[in-house]
């Protein structure tokens, strides 16, 4: 990783007025939920979620479309270098917003080892997310690759609309499990508050989310490494 | 970076974690799948329906799912998840079975607005139960058989039915359960 890319988008994203409004309200909201809820509605929260898409969106793409990456590239800095120090950066940004909310939760009746798996959670989520969109900016320019997910969004909720309006339990099936492999590759997580319930935390689950997040990561340094981003021929 | 060097290398460190993961995830999912080691109680062997041996049982058509996954299918498809809680010597469980999983209607209402997972009490038959069925009978305080509880993926209580009161009634209050979730889209009593 490179120390000076990592901390240039670390800054350039907390400068984003627009994205630093945003994530303001959304922890703002988040932590008063916690408050109302006195912690009961600390596993599952979507901030994390929120929080990775608004600070990972246009990670690459708009560094593209304003041909910055062309003049970097000239300097002798190895792509994925540059690829997984921004990933790091938008990562480290998205969890430290999406850490603000729980910490109202220990002033309340929560528990700590709840508060602790909910903070994990979503930080997991956050990164999951941030991994994804990293991936489809690295070949959508701008704010596409926000575009892309809504698309993707947009099909699981035919699937469910199929699923629901056809009445045939095997339908339904297969549009839910048709969700759930869409979800698995375009918003991964892992749901770690289960374990308050006594369910262990299953392997596969944890490799489905790994791969997810290094699947996206290796399309993004791949995709970066096309000739079109080059001066020069190499 | 020696000046010879390519910018524009795939790191091998990269490709392998990613070749592993993904055999990880596979096998993982395979091995589960095959084995269902953290499944509660398969329906299979839950003492329902003809494995039970009662001649007049019916087939269960509820889509049981496997506890493991039960939580994150219930967040990915946002529905609720639905806790039965049994045992094979229960008679109300059984008119339960026949009347309400077994009929079609029912069981398609259940399976579309909840993620349906079941759970076989065994301490009268071997004595004891596994861990993960004590552990979430103390969670749900369950006091008798059978006893339907309807929670959100994180665990919020939506309601829940003691006894069997009938199947138009366990109809009606799942229907209210899956209305207090909030988003689910799908229409019971069809």
């Amino acid at each position: 990783m490179n120390r000076e890319l990592f901390l240039a988008t670390f800054e350039q994203r907390l400068k984003s007025p627009v994205r630093m409004t945003l994530s303001a309200m959304l922890v703002f909201f988040t932590a008063i939920g916690f408050l109302m809820t006195r912690g009961a509605g600390i596993a599952n929260t979507p901030h994390g979620y929120l929080l990775g898409l608004i600070f990972a969106g246009g990670v690459l793409g708009q560094e593209f479309s304003s041909g910055v990456p062309h003049l970097t590239f000239t300097r002798p800095v190895p792509r994925h270098v540059y690829v997984l120090s921004r990933w790091a950066a938008v990562c480290a940004v998205a969890v430290l917003w999406t850490l603000v909310p729980f910490v109202t939760a220990f002033f309340m009746t929560a528990t700590a080892p709840t508060v602790l798996l909910g903070m994990l959670e979503a930080s997991l989520q956050a990164v999951g997310i941030a991994s994804v969109v990293l991936g489809l900016s690295a070949g959508l320019p701008g704010l596409a690759d926000l575009g892309g997910l809504a698309a993707v969004g947009m099909i699981q909720n035919a699937a469910r609309v199929a699923g629901a309006i056809a009445q045939d339990a095997k339908v339904a099936a297969f549009a839910g499990m048709t969700v759930s492999y869409v979800d698995a590759w375009f918003a991964p997580h892992l749901v770690l508050s289960a374990a308050a319930y006594g369910q262990a935390l299953s392997p596969h689950a944890v490799f489905q989310y790994a791969s997810t997040v290094v699947f996206w990561l290796v399309v993004a340094v791949l995709l970066v490494n096309r000739k079109q981003l080059s001066y020069a021929t190499d | 970076m020696r000046p010879t060097d390519s910018t524009r290398i795939l790191p091998r460190w990269l490709l392998v974690l990613l070749v592993v993961l993904l055999a990880g995830r596979i096998g993982f999912g395979l091995w589960e799948r095959s084995h269902g080691s953290t499944k509660a109680v398969a329906p299979s062997a839950a003492g329902f329906g003809h494995a039970t041996g009662n001649p007049g049982s019916k087939i269960d058509r509820v889509a049981w799912s496997d506890f493991a996954h039960a939580l994150s299918m219930a967040q990915a498809s946002r529905r609720p998840v639905l806790y039965e809680y049994s045992a094979e010597w229960c008679g109300p469980c059984h008119r339960l079975s026949d009347e309400v999983f077994a009929d079609a209607t029912s069981a398609y209402e259940i399976n579309a607005a909840f993620v349906p997972v079941q759970f076989v009490d065994r301490r009268q038959e071997e004595g004891h139960n596994s861990a993960v069925i004590d552990s979430m009978q103390e969670a749900h305080v369950i006091r008798a058989f059978p006893t339907l509880v309807a929670t959100t993926a994180d665990g919020r209580e939506l309601g829940r039915i003691v006894g069997y009161p009938g199947r138009e009634e366990v109809r009606d209050s799942l229907r209210v359960f899956a209305g207090r979730a909030g988003g689910t889209s799908i229409r019971m009593g069809m």
